[in-house]
């Protein structure tokens, strides 16, 4: 009963752990290209998000 | 399991970016555009304002914005416009991000281990507040160490107040919530860039108004997100591991 358990949990968390790394790099990307790219276009594109969500600018 | 990790993420991101883009024309938008006249010298602190004089002073300001009223309306249009579309990505980010957090907390400590205030407290903490600590938010004009050196100081300091969130909130143990508290302090220890020393170009009241404004703001959006994030992720513990089943059946 407890080895069901134990590999169960162990197949829920090997699941869990491709969508959670997608995820959060999916995430970080959007946030990097929005808040931090340095590329002219880019900037000129965001530049009133990036004051008013308080990343660093100009 | 990730399809619906990813849509809960992107739908409850998208939608608070959207509130928080029409908060941000109210409230924050308006001081930003005040600044870029101190910015480009329109105003001058301390001195003369051109703006609301009662003779004639104010007339030659008038004519010089009238010759392409046209094209200052596009560009404004297409700047907000801008605006809304960063903002919905920014919080798609954010929304994204923090539906990994959630995820990665309820694997590791259940299904309950965490609530939507504690969601929301802890992406403010680390996306917002921990942040203008160091470095408060920056209207245009006001004077900043190197951008580089801010960057990197900010993202060290998001990233050390995630991790120190995770031991915090996770880590039973007295050395491990310590290890965590350190993550969260050591930034501010080493310090943020600061800027040289130099005359002001903006009021202060007009910077203090706006910090104040960014930081509300994004606690406003953080409540936000973790409410939807919630609804789209909903923590019955029974309907993961199914779903997870099924992806791993079907490779």
């Amino acid at each position: 009963m407890s080895a069901t358990t134990l590999s169960t949990a162990s197949v829920q968390h090997a699941g869990l752990v491709r969508p959670i790394l997608t995820s959060a790099v999916l995430g970080v990307f959007l946030i990097f290209a929005a808040g931090f790219a340095s590329s002219d276009a880019l900037h000129a594109a965001t530049h009133d998000t990036r004051h008013a969500t308080g990343f660093p600018c100009h | 399991m990730t399809k619906s990790l990813l849509s809960g993420g992107v739908i409850a991101g998208a939608v608070t970016g959207l509130a928080v883009a029409f908060l941000q024309f109210f409230l924050i938008q308006p001081l930003i555009i005040e600044a870029e006249r101190y910015e480009t010298g329109e105003l001058v602190l301390m001195g003369v304002a051109q703006d609301d004089p009662s003779g004639s002073s104010g007339d030659p300001v008038l004519p010089a914005h009238n010759t392409d009223d046209a094209d200052e309306e596009v560009g404004i249009v297409v700047r907000n416009g801008l605006t809304v579309l960063t903002l919905v990505l920014t919080w798609s980010g954010f929304g994204l991000v923090a539906g990994a957090a959630l995820a990665t907390h309820r694997a590791l400590w259940g299904p309950h281990s965490i609530s939507v205030p504690a969601l929301a407290l802890s992406g403010f903490a680390a996306f917002a507040l921990s942040p203008s600590l160091g470095l408060p938010p920056e209207l245009p004009g006001m004077q900043a160490a190197d951008l580089s050196d801010r960057q990197i100081w900010w993202v060290m300091t998001a990233a050390a107040t995630v991790a120190g969130l995770f031991f915090l909130s996770g880590v039973k143990s007295r050395l491990g919530r310590l290890a965590g508290l350190a993550l969260m302090v050591a930034p501010h220890l080493l310090g943020a860039p600061q800027p040289p020393a130099s005359v002001p170009v903006i009021p202060p009241d007009l910077a203090a108004l706006y910090s104040a404004q960014v930081l509300g703001l994004s606690l406003i959006g953080w409540l936000a997100l973790a409410s939807l994030l919630f609804r789209l992720m909903p923590e019955d513990g029974r309907e993961q591991p199914i779903v997870v089943a099924e992806a791993v059946d079907t490779r």
